[in-house]
């Protein structure tokens, strides 16, 4: 390069560079998000990894002359490298995939299909749809598959079978082996899980969707574009980041389930990496069940890799820009009639019908019994009669029951709120910091609780709470057990990824336009923050904010661990009451947390819509 | 990491060996809990209890934890009982982390020790410890309780369709499930899944069980058992054997009671379930009735209960654990929420509850907490093995 003159000294010209460094607050929270999450995921997930190096007690009888605490490559080799290799690690791996790519493409085609319809068509009964829409992923995993066996269920297992094979029985149809392969197995496990997780890119694609400004699509229009070439060139580019987002979340969380293989897998021995963790986890052989999530983490970290490289390598696409926008909505002609019609099927059975199996079943008297005889609301108001349930009084009469619901909604609340914030900063450092090493290092870090399994992660962040946290002998943090803090710090940190993954593709469609102006105008970072990114940014918020609020509101395993005995959350009660044998009390409970979740929902759609609508026109 | 941890972890072996001398110099805990005084009478203890805080938390892996934390504070006002249910893994987990963070939260708990880790990691490192009320383990078969204070006894039963089968079980010999008959027609859960179905089926292979299982298997065919070459005994074989024939897989032990109970079925399978379904049996409207297998059912699930080393109630725990236990008054209130079908006690003057097999009559494996917790991991790993 050329000799260049220059005005200023090397040393004034790298003093300046670092003091712009220094006090611009955008570097400082960036610098502090870091060393944050480090201590709180990266530590973490140190601790899981140096275990399953570590030999432990219980398998020293595995070990010949080995000590406990010692140095091993034991369980790694046991994994990767043994006999056992293929059955414990290889097949539930491949069928892992299997499942996370199937529901992935399923659940993206579905969810993106439903937002577009939802925003930017012209289909009828909007608010209602909006509405029931998201409520497939409020209802639990397992309440799906049970209603999923209560249809397809075959005699070959025993028990009462499903609705269609009983009529298949009366119709004389004897041979039902070809119901098999979609009552149980991988099929029935991607169609489940399909109907959960397409609500991530629905909230996802849907938020950015509603930021899309009509005129780029009504300009192809101009120019001639068929709607199909208009979808595939304008509409479906601007919503990639939205879509890959989903991916993500998943083809993780698709990955990393359980339930739903459990009920749909166990009958024809279907299993999966996270089967086999559980099941390690549940014989207490944590040290393999951590190797095997630290692979599941390291699958998925890949992904955000995939992704960042995929997004990274493309032009950006800002859509929120200073200009006000208009949303014209595109006419569905003669297939409006048709799609109005499938959706109300699909909505009747898919959605509602779980729920209102879910509302009878807690009217029964006894379990199975249809009949107007047995129908009772003493789960719900009755006053404690020792011959039902023990004795213990219908819910809303209970003490533990009102105890729960305030926790409960103090632990979701709070959360739900905190998690979402710190989730859209975390968002807008992924996002301002695309291509650039801190923002690839705060959106691989954000992801990682993502896939420790709950309890592990409880009981990891129990331990290092437990004692006061002091560096250099000064106490930072003291000692957390107990308390509510320790509760908020944990559901945030594990459920940042939502929030984060939210926040990231909501503030790539935010225009640096908006804050170059600001800034020029000598608008300061915080002042950018709260007066620009935040409100443009208010339907990303919401959708981040449901998708955790939904989640703690379902959480046990993570919470269990670390609450006391007093503080118990809703989820426990239904916890508590199936163990007692009592699952018309539990669905009760399942209920009640249904009907908040969909409240808040509900509320936050309302409000927050006509927010959003309002900040726009401006 | 914790030095604590490692150290006591290092010593485990020769604590073992030590604790059976028992002339060790005492901890300060242990002095002041004085956890080997089996002799102290209620009224004692009761005093004690209300002077050192007047409360005590029980873990429980039983969701009747709640009635019995209500029975012990009629019984004995002033002091408070905070009873949690949890299950096994989380409790573990929990009480372990605790423990090492020096957080004494839980003073008593209650847990199965199925596969004898509970005697040889938790007891023997001197996390846990065994109290021996001597008066209520005179009523107790010694067997029991050289390596736990024993609760009540669960066992992992075959259940048959009482409509379908009418005259008895179909099958009466453990060998049968292993006929082609009965391919892909019995229910279990994956011995995998957890650690009670894991060392049940360990129990089949260790101490002489295999012995019994081959005398069995001639009795029932009239030839010598030929063993496959990956069985080292006849254990094993039936494992194999059982596997081979492709046993169904439930998400937990209740369905496998409903896939057995359900009426109105036409060919309904057979399956293995926990003894204490029993007791939802009626309220399930299941028509299903248990096994006496031949030889033997396998090995018993015995609960048992432990007092947590430097947990700060050690006088309401010892309390707690005599009164659930079933005391030494004739008032057997806190025993009474587990007395119930399907769940058998282990002393010798309380009767099981109405309807009951007794006990003796049933054919259970011997169970040896040694034998099961060398051998755990290496019949898990020949079923993980076979596929």
């Amino acid at each position: 390069m050329k000799e260049q003159t220059r005005p200023y000294s090397r040393g004034r010209r790298l003093k300046n560079q670092i003091m712009s460094v220094i006090t611009n607050p955008y570097n400082v929270i960036v610098l502090i998000a870091i060393i944050l999450l480090v201590y709180l995921i990266v530590l973490p997930l140190f601790d899981m990894l140096s275990t399953t190096f570590k030999l432990a007690q219980r398998d020293l009888r595995a070990v010949p002359g080995g000590q406990a605490g010692e140095f091993t490559l034991y369980y790694w080799q046991r994994l990767l490298a043994s006999k056992l290799s293929y059955s414990m690690l290889i097949k539930p791996l491949l069928n892992s995939l299997l499942i996370g790519f199937g529901v992935s493409v399923c659940a993206i085609a579905l969810g993106s299909a439903l937002a577009w319809l939802m925003v930017r068509s012209d289909l009828p009964f909007k608010p209602f749809f909006s509405l029931a829409v998201i409520i497939p992923y409020m209802i639990p995993s397992w309440v799906k598959s049970q209603a999923w066996l209560s249809i397809f269920k075959t005699p070959r297992i025993g028990g009462a079978p499903g609705f269609v094979s009983s009529m298949l029985t009366k119709m004389g149809v004897t041979n039902q082996a070809f119901l098999e392969p979609i009552a149980y197995g991988p099929v029935a496990i991607i169609i489940v899980l399909t109907l959960h997780y397409y609500a991530y890119t629905y909230l996802l694609v849907s938020a950015a969707l509603n930021s899309v400004n009509s005129e780029l699509e009504e300009m192809a229009e101009i120019k001639g574009a068929g709607k199909a070439m208009i979808l595939r060139k304008i509409t479906l580019p601007l919503v990639l980041p939205a879509m890959l987002s989903a991916v993500i979340l998943t083809f993780s969380k698709a990955i990393g389930t359980f339930g739903t293989i459990n009920y749909l897998g166990s009958p024809v021995d279907f299993r999966t990496l996270s089967s086999q963790l559980y099941s390690n986890s549940k014989s207490q052989n944590t040290q393999t069940a951590f190797a095997m999530a630290i692979l599941m983490i390291a699958i998925a970290s890949l992904s955000v890799f995939i992704n960042q490289r995929l997004i990274g390598s493309r032009k950006s696409y800002a859509t929120i820009g200073g200009k006000g926008g208009r949303s014209t909505l595109i006419g569905l002609g003669k297939w409006r009639p048709l799609i109005t019609f499938i959706l109300l099927i699909f909505f009747a059975v898919g959605i509602i019908m779980p729920v209102v199996i879910l509302i009878i079943e807690s009217c029964m008297l006894v379990e199975g019994t249809y009949s107007f005889s047995n129908f009772t609301l003493y789960y719900w108001i009755g006053a404690g009669n020792p011959d039902i349930m023990e004795g213990v009084p219908g819910i809303f009469r209970n003490s533990n029951f009102m105890l729960a619901l305030t926790n409960s909604l103090k632990l979701t609340f709070v959360n739900g709120i905190a998690g979402t914030f710190f989730g859209q900063i975390l968002g807008y450092m992924c996002a301002k910091g695309r291509g650039k090493f801190h923002g690839g290092l705060v959106e691989q870090l954000v992801f990682i609780p993502y896939l420790i399994p709950s309890v592990a992660f409880g009981g990891i962040y129990l331990s290092m709470f437990s004692k006061p946290q002091s560096i250099f002998g000064v106490q930072l943090v003291p000692a957390l057990y107990g308390t509510f803090a320790l509760l908020t710090v944990t559901s945030v940190v594990k459920h940042l990824p939502f929030a984060s993954r939210a926040g990231t593709s909501n503030m790539m469609q935010i225009s640096g336009e908006l804050e170059e102006a600001a800034m020029i105008k000598g608008a300061g970072f915080f002042k950018r923050f709260i007066k620009i990114v935040f409100p443009l940014s208010k339907g990303g918020f919401i959708s981040g904010f449901m998708l955790i609020f939904v989640s703690i509101m379902k959480e046990l395993d993570l919470i269990i661990l670390i609450m006391t005995p007093k503080t118990s959350t809703l989820p426990y009660l239904a916890f508590q009451y199936q163990n007692q044998n009592c699952p018309q009390a539990s669905n009760c409970v399942a209920i009640v947390m249904f009907s908040i979740v969909f409240l808040v929902y509900a509320l936050a759609n309302i409000f927050g819509d006509a927010d959003l609508a309002k900040s726009m026109a401006g | 990491m914790n030095i604590r941890k490692i150290l006591a972890a290092l010593l485990a072996l020769m604590m073992v060996l030590t604790m059976a001398a028992s002339a060790e110099a005492l901890t300060a805990w242990e002095e002041a809990s004085g956890i080997y005084n089996g002799d102290e009478t209620d009224e004692e203890l009761y005093q004690k209890a209300l002077e050192e805080g007047a409360t005590v938390t029980l873990y429980s892996i039983s969701s009747r934890c709640g009635k019995v934390a209500d029975a012990f504070m009629a019984k004995y006002p002033g002091l408070e009982c905070v009873p949690f249910d949890i299950s096994t893994n989380e409790l573990l987990e929990k009480v372990t982390r605790e423990y090492d963070a020096g957080q004494h939260v839980a003073d008593v708990v209650h847990i199965k020790d199925q596969d004898g880790s509970m005697y040889l990691e938790y007891v023997a490192n001197g996390i846990f410890y065994n109290y021996k009320p001597t008066e209520i383990l005179s009523h107790i078969d010694p067997s029991y309780t050289e390596t736990a204070t024993p609760l009540y006894i669960e066992l992992t039963q075959l259940f048959y369709n009482t409509e379908a089968y009418p005259d008895g079980s179909p099958i009466t010999n453990i060998w049968q499930l292993t006929e082609p008959e009965w391919k892909g027609r019995i229910t279990m859960q994956n011995p995998l899944d957890n650690l009670s179905w894991g060392s049940w089926i360990t129990g089949f292979c260790v101490g002489d069980e295999p012995d019994r299982l081959a005398a069995a298997y001639e009795e029932l065919y009239g030839e010598a058992l030929t063993l496959s070459p990956e069985c080292e005994n006849a254990g094993y074989e039936f494992l194999k054997r059982l596997h081979d024939n492709q046993p169904i897989y439930c998400a937990s032990s209740d369905e496998c009671a409903e896939a057995v109970g359900t009426p109105g079925q036409e060919n309904p399978p057979v399956g293995f379930s926990a003894s204490s379904k029993l007791r939802k049996a009626v309220d399930n409207g299941w028509v299903f009735a248990p096994v006496n297998l031949y030889p033997d059912t396998g090995i018993p699930a015995v609960n048992t209960l432990y007092i947590v080393e430097g947990c700060e109630h050690p006088a309401a725990a010892k309390l707690l654990v005599r009164f659930m236990m079933g005391g030494t008054d004739g008032d057997t209130s806190g025993y009474k929420p587990f007395n119930t079908l399907g769940g058998w006690p282990v002393r010798d003057d309380i009767e099981p509850a109405e309807g009951s097999v007794p006990y003796a009559e049933l054919n259970v494996a011997g169970f040896d907490a040694n034998e099961i917790y060398v051998n755990y991991n290496l019949v898990r790993d020949f079923w993980q093995m076979l596929g």
